[in-house]
């Protein structure tokens, strides 16, 4: 397997902390707090959950987070770099240096082969791919016999495979995945859940993931429940059913 | 459904514009082009009613040749206006001298329009017939001359200033006394006018005695058609075919239509290029319409769902393309206007002030350009119409559902291979088969060449995945991640690409044939002077006007100078048609000119008796004469001569029909003057020192001439091969610019399509530069595909018409520079295209980008 991160020099501190995190949407009366105050800490090599009703500010919690949005107040910090007052420019690079992204509808290029989607951000950053790591990384993914395949050849899964491989190329500090069993089937759900069970496992990857889906988050070890763009509770590991329970509370 | 269509456009403003904005652009050029032409014919209309509008009947000379004669008609005796001051119903008729000439200021410098408008000559007008009016000072006696208040005021002339003018007879020079205005407007239409008396105006055009033009008045009660009949009677039997009698009102649209005849030429040329611009715009509504009505898919099963027929589908996308085309239209018109002026103030920077009326919009310009820009559009939405009727209704429910193929898809490549053939061979028909009117060979050309570019247009597609992978490899190595992703994107939509692409080919195919074509020209222009020149020294006018008899002499009095030999043309109807006509001197001529003898050498030239003619290569086969035969020759004084053929020379732009002797025809030449002066240094003398002294003498004494050299005369037909090959660079421009919108619109639907993974890669990393430079390579991709392909055809079409013109000495380059520079152009052209679309991608909101639904 993929060797693990180095991760003794920030095991002391977390990958992505939030604190007193606001985002306002609209103005005077029709202003709608999508987040108020919101204070959360991701661990290295934890794998941890977003949970909540629509309208939660779960995506928008992740969007701040990832770097992709601005806070109204309230700061981030990923992997020791608090993100105010970076500029677009310097944003983007510390994305693409120290987060991954899984998305619901993949996200693929369809005219690039399975393996040019995989090694796509190292392209971007202008960096080598090391063929060994990726050959590891595609047998990981179990899409060594696929890799010449373009998207609309793939299934669904095997898609959001691709999509998992390409977040993890760069070894990054931290991926968040948004509702990455959102368009899967049952079967197609339990294989991605797992790849990123093992990803923290094997390679002592940080996930974050924001879902709907009770069976997904109970892969997790962690659950953080928003409601009203707070957060209500925050819990470890939990199986399928006590998560639909909270669920029901919150709703 | 028709509420839909109109939603649907508004919803799509941005789109809508740039779609708009194909067909505003080549409507505009053919509008304008209408607006601006109406507008001088009618301005000058307006300058020939005023010049005779107190005038009954005019009676003027006409050439016996017929038809264009190339120069002035020769004037009328003094019997004719005898015979009309005897005509009874006559009360007053008067003689009047006109005649285009020369002025200069005792420094030698010229004194006149510029660009192009003639300085004209004219006796003074009695009171009762003047349609100028005196403005300052007063009418010239002897030796003055009044000027028009326009050319005074931009020469910075005063009364009183000595000038000389110069026509067929001797320099003269005259004071300025006055200043004068045509009208109630200002001047001729941009031409410069001097009035002399009568006998001044005829000594300096070699006229005495002689008139260009009679004016009657008649005795009231005697209407102009009665006079006109009385005079016509009065004309003896030997004169009939040399003179015209008319009424004021019929000589003034004579003129007028003689002017708008003359403009017919520059309007068919600048609607070929409009006609060109529309075309060109038809590709890129084709393209619009398919990439929207492809991006309309799921709303277009969502109606057929709710139970919209197919016939309503079809009918709502044409009509979408009705109105499209109806408002571009209108706004066309709109802009036509503005660039008629735009052309207008053009013209009057460069000197030539047009006469203007204020703009003329005809009806028919209006009826043109809707018919023009709403056809055109329906016509190129048409398929995708077809197409948009295919959408099944199940379409409303697939995620990303894909436009069904043409029916006749498969058969692409061969309707696509038998049109360009077709194209081909309509072009070879066009350059090659023997058709008399060259109007009927040019549209048999272009037709050609419309069904080249249809056919190539069509088997592009299959040719822009190979084009963008080698295209890319370079800025792939040279650019990474953003070139692979440009050339990948130029690539996944072949058909879209391949439109886009086709509509810049077209203008740079065109591009591409006018720069060869003019390589070629500038080529031949030197191996002609190389080859035929072998007099020093070359004197004549640089617009092509004559120059005086009394210059040959002169020249061949300066010291130093060997042979001279002075050469004169004219037209005269040989065997029944208007041929050119050379008079030669067969003791010098040799000495400056080598003929290329068909048949017959140098001796049939020294031994050349009076009646003894030589003729080109191409009039003897036109003519069927060979050596021997003979040819009957009226000049435009009405002799008539029977000539023999002694030798067949190989015509050249120097020398074309029939050569005879200069002094067979030297005094029934009609303007009485030399076209070239040609001499030789004496051997010893020093070739730079001669040059200075005929300079000199040409400076002091006949400024109308100048001294070329070889290398002078290469260079002056260099420099008009670039004239005109910078007007038909800036013709075409419309054509490109109209492109460079279809690059735009097909980057700005593109990126609006591609959403997501603009947002996806910003999230994973890419700047916004990077962004910036896929949608710039990819339109750089595009444009070169266009160049390309631009270039093999124009390089064809070059081919083609170099080979039907290779019995003129033109002969097949490849200028490859200066094509080469057309490709560099293309990807400036390309970055130019997309710096808008690109900074759209690249301010994309990555949230909007990847948000779910």
């Amino acid at each position: 397997m993929l060797e693990a991160p180095d991760t003794t020099v920030t095991s002391a501190r977390p990958v992505v902390a939030a604190e007193h995190l606001t985002r306002l949407y609209g103005e005077g009366q029709a202003q709608v707090a999508a987040l108020r105050d919101v204070e959360v800490a991701f661990q290295p090599g934890t794998f941890s959950a977003v949970m909540g009703p629509s309208g939660s500010g779960k995506s928008t919690l992740m969007h701040l987070l990832a770097g992709l949005d601005r806070p109204t107040s309230g700061t981030v910090t990923i992997d020791g770099v608090e993100l105010n007052g970076l500029n677009d420019k310097k944003l983007t690079l510390l994305r693409r240096q120290k987060v991954g992204f899984v998305f619901q509808f993949f996200n693929l290029l369809p005219m690039l082969t399975a393996e040019e989607n995989i090694t796509l951000p190292l392209r971007i950053a202008g960096e080598r791919v090391d063929e060994a790591s990726l050959r590891q990384l595609l047998e990981a993914v179990g899409l060594a016999d696929r890799k010449e395949h373009r998207p609309a050849e793939l299934s669904g899964g095997q898609q959001q495979r691709v999509a998992i491989a390409r977040a993890l190329i760069t070894r990054p500090a931290v991926i968040f995945a948004d509702e990455p069993t959102g368009n899967l089937d049952s079967q197609s759900s339990r294989e991605v859940l797992d790849m990123l069970r093992r990803a923290v496992d094997d390679l002592g990857q940080t996930i974050v993931m924001v879902t709907h889906d009770a069976q997904a988050a109970a892969v997790a070890d962690r659950i953080v429940f928003l409601e009203d763009g707070r957060i209500v509770r925050d819990e470890g590991h939990l199986t399928a059913d006590q998560i639909l329970d909270v669920m029901k509370v919150l709703r | 459904m028709s509420g839909v269509t109109l939603r649907g456009l508004f919803s799509r403003k941005l789109r809508t514009i740039l779609t708009m904005i194909a067909i505003v652009l080549g409507v505009s050029m053919i509008s304008g082009t209408y607006m601006l032409t109406d507008t001088i014919n009618t301005a000058f209309n307006q300058i020939f009613q005023t010049a005779d509008r107190n005038i009954d009947a005019v009676v003027v000379p006409t050439s016996p040749i017929g038809g264009f004669s190339g120069g002035p008609t020769p004037p009328l005796p003094a019997s004719v206006l005898a015979l009309v001051r005897h005509t009874p119903g006559v009360a007053f008729a008067e003689g009047d001298v006109g005649a285009e000439a020369s002025i200069y200021d005792l420094n030698g410098n010229a004194i006149g329009a510029v660009g192009g408008a003639p300085t004209l000559l004219f006796s003074v007008a009695a009171p009762r017939f003047r349609s100028t009016t005196l403005v300052s000072g007063h009418w010239p006696v002897g030796n003055q001359l009044v000027i028009d208040k326009t050319m005074f005021a931009k020469h910075h002339l005063h009364l009183g200033q000595v000038v000389k003018v110069i026509a067929a007879g001797p320099a003269t020079r005259m004071t300025i006394v006055g200043t004068t205005r045509f009208g109630s407007t200002g001047n001729l239409g941009g031409a410069a006018t001097i009035d002399l008396p009568l006998a001044v105006a005829q000594r300096v055009t070699a006229e005495t005695g002689k008139f260009n033009q009679i004016s009657v008045a008649a005795v009231s009660g005697v209407t102009p058609a009665d006079i006109v009949q009385r005079i016509r009677a009065e004309i003896p039997h030997s004169l009939r075919g040399r003179v015209k009698v008319e009424t004021g009102t019929q000589s003034a649209q004579d003129a007028s239509s003689a002017i708008s005849n003359g403009l017919q030429f520059l309007t068919i040329a600048l609607l070929v290029f409009g006609g060109i611009a529309v075309f060109v715009g038809a590709f890129i509504i084709f393209n619009t319409f398919s990439i929207t009505i492809a991006q309309r898919v799921r709303e277009i099963g969502l109606l057929r769902t709710l139970g919209a027929t197919r016939a309503q589908i079809l009918r709502s996308v044409l009509l979408e393309a009705f109105l499209i085309g109806l408002v571009s239209s209108l706004l066309g018109l709109l802009a036509g206007i503005g660039l008629a002026q735009l052309i207008h103030a053009v013209f009057k920077a460069f000197g030539a002030d047009l006469p203007s009326a204020g703009l003329v919009l005809e009806v028919r310009t209006v009826i043109v350009a809707i018919l023009v820009g709403v056809l055109v559009t329906m016509a190129a939405g048409f398929v995708p119409a077809l197409r948009a009727t295919r959408v099944p209704p199940i379409a409303a429910l697939r995620e990303g559902a894909q436009l069904p193929r043409s029916r006749f898809a498969r058969f692409t490549p061969w309707i696509a291979g038998i049109v360009g053939a077709l194209g081909v061979l309509v072009l070879i028909a066009g350059v090659f088969a023997s058709i008399s009117s060259v109007g009927t060979r040019l549209s048999i050309i272009g037709a050609g060449a419309v069904l080249l570019f249809l056919g190539v247009a069509m088997v592009t597609p299959k040719l822009v995945r190979p084009l963008a992978a080698a295209l890319g490899w370079p800025i792939e190595r040279m650019t990474r991640i953003t070139g692979m992703l440009a050339r990948d994107n130029a690539s996944r939509n072949p058909t879209r690409t391949a439109v886009t692409a086709a509509a810049l080919m077209i203008g740079l195919a065109l591009v591409s044939f006018v720069t060869i074509f003019a390589a070629e020209l500038r080529a031949s222009a030197d191996a002609a002077v190389n080859r035929e020149i072998a007099g020093i020294y070359s004197i004549y006018n640089d617009q092509g006007q004559p120059i005086p008899r009394a210059v040959a002499p002169a020249v061949a009095r300066i010291p130093g100078v060997g042979a001279v030999s002075a050469l004169d043309g004219d037209a005269a109807r040989v065997n029944g048609s208007v041929s050119n006509i050379y008079g030669i001197q067969p003791s010098t001529i040799l000495a400056i000119y080598r003929f290329q003898w068909k048949q017959g050498s140098d001796a049939a030239v020294t031994g050349m008796g009076p009646l003894d003619a030589l003729v080109s290569d191409t009039f003897a086969s036109g003519h069927k004469v060979g050596v021997g035969s003979s040819l009957r020759v009226t000049t435009a004084t009405d002799r008539h001569l029977t000539v023999h053929v002694v030798g067949i020379y190989k015509s050249s732009q120097f020398l074309t029909d029939v050569t005879l002797r200069y002094d067979t025809v030297r005094s029934d030449w009609s303007q009485g003057q030399d076209e070239i002066v040609s001499a030789n240094p004496r051997p010893g003398a020093n070739q730079k020192a001669v040059q200075r002294r005929i300079t000199a003498l040409l400076k002091s004494e006949f400024p109308i001439a100048a001294v070329h050299s070889q290398q002078q005369i290469k260079q002056n037909a260099e420099k008009s091969v670039n004239q005109l090959l910078t007007l038909i660079y800036v013709l075409l421009a419309m054509s490109v610019l109209v492109s460079l919108f279809g690059i735009i619109n097909t980057l700005v639907l593109s990126i609006y399509e591609r959403t997501r993974e603009i947002g996806m890669l910003r999230a994973i990393g890419t700047t916004r530069g990077q962004v910036r430079w896929i949608v710039r390579w990819e339109s750089v991709i595009t444009a070169v595909i266009g160049a390309i392909l631009g270039l093999a055809v124009g390089i064809l079409l070059a081919a083609v018409v170099t080979q039907g013109l290779s019995s003129q000495g033109i002969v097949f380059t490849l200028p490859i520079g200066s094509l080469l520079i057309w490709v560099v152009f293309a990807m400036l052209f390309g970055i130019v295209a997309a710096a808008w679309p690109a900074r759209r991608a690249a301010r994309l909101d990555i949230l909007q980008a990847i948000a779910y639904e």
